[in-house]
């Protein structure tokens, strides 16, 4: 299990499983991916160069594109990769739900840098079609995993 | 006579990284077609340029070391190679998407094994990879894998083996009989990438006991 430290809130959650799930399914994946020019996670919206204080709600952000947007509209026939999101889908929903504690208790305040942030991710997600979009960013999960992890 | 493409010309274009080496590798189908020549390009995810890799222009051999131009291991890379033949056919093939930190694989450490008369020491050494940090510093394994830690076993004999864990450099299993054989097995254990190395083995022997002679 890790302890991500996200400002005031702390939580614990365990990375190396969903790390592992995503594995199983990346290369597929990633190779769905036509564009490979084009990143939406980027380097400067990452959570460990935001300021503490603003890392959980760009988290609980982040997490809801993830569950509304990416997972929900990745489309294949493939079985494997259908119950692996949907495994990926209740890890990211079981991290939400601890977030939105923290959000009750006020210790998920939503600055400036968390809102800027996500509005330039987004603005990149909303750069491609819905399912060319869910697709890279599913494939960029490795990314935000990598993000979280460096929270520890 | 325009280049068409030809699959048997280029095949299983992928990277094999270990320790952070990273090394571009394809093959052909028949083995060898005399004549054909390869050229790599490389690229980073997000970044729309492709770079031609000096020294991997027009080659013949069916590797290329792209150590530095990968070097940055929290990103994610993309090479290819365009196979072309002396007939005029041409085949351009890509890698998956590439991250050293997830897809190299640990080698053995390097490990001392110290014999006494009632224990054996063991001293890791660090292992240095071919990347540097902003300041020009080498980075080792540790430095890049956070959660990095050693795994060591001294088989006492077929049944019972002895074990010892941890993150430090130094080791000892003590209370062992003098003059006798012994097997250590060091492994490097990286548990949030999933990785573990094969093991370092060396076979030791205490030293007698002369106290009472």
């Amino acid at each position: 299990l890790q302890t991500l430290h996200l400002g005031s809130c702390v939580i614990i959650t365990n990375l190396q499983k969903i790390q592992s799930e995503f594995s199983e399914i990346r290369d597929s994946v990633q190779a769905n991916d036509q564009n490979i020019d084009f990143r939406v996670l980027r380097n400067a919206g990452s959570l460990q160069d935001t300021e503490p204080s603003d890392r959980c709600c760009l988290l609980r952000h982040l997490l809801g594109l993830y569950l509304d947007r990416v997972f929900r509209n990745y489309q294949t026939s493939d079985h494997h990769t259908l119950r692996k999101i949907s495994s990926l889908a209740n890890s990211f929903l079981t991290i939400k739900k601890d977030l939105q504690l923290c959000h009750t208790y006020t210790t998920c305040h939503c600055g400036e840098e968390a809102t800027e942030k996500y509005r330039q991710i987004l603005s990149h997600f909303e750069q491609l079609e819905p399912q060319a979009a869910a697709v890279k960013v599913l494939g960029e999960l490795d990314i935000l995993l990598r993000w979280m992890k460096e929270t520890e | 006579h325009m280049a068409e493409d030809s699959p048997g010309l280029l095949q299983h274009v992928k990277f094999q990284s270990s320790n952070f080496e990273n090394i571009l590798t394809w093959d052909s189908k028949p083995e060898s077609i005399p004549g054909t020549v390869y050229s790599v390009d490389y690229k980073t995810y997000g970044k729309p340029e492709w770079l031609a890799k000096a020294g991997c222009q027009r080659i013949t051999r069916k590797s290329c070391n792209l150590t530095v131009e990968t070097g940055n291991f929290t990103e994610f890379y993309y090479a290819r190679v365009t196979a072309i033949s002396s007939e005029g056919w041409s085949a351009t093939k890509m890698t998956e998407r590439f991250h050293p930190q997830q897809h190299t694989t640990i080698k053995p450490p390097d490990v001392t094994c110290v014999p006494k008369v009632r224990s054996i020491q063991m001293i890791v050494h660090p292992t240095l990879t071919p990347m540097y940090n902003a300041d020009g510093h080498q980075l080792t394994l540790e430095e890049v894998f956070q959660d990095l830690f050693y795994h060591l076993e001294l088989h006492v004999n077929h049944t019972y083996q002895m074990h010892l864990e941890g993150k430090q450099r130094e080791y000892e299993f003590s209370d062992l009989t003098p003059d006798t054989e012994f097997l250590g097995s060091i492994v490097i254990s990286v548990p949030t990438r999933l990785k573990e190395s094969a093991p370092y083995v060396c076979r030791v022997k205490t030293l007698p006991d002369r106290t009472w002679t």
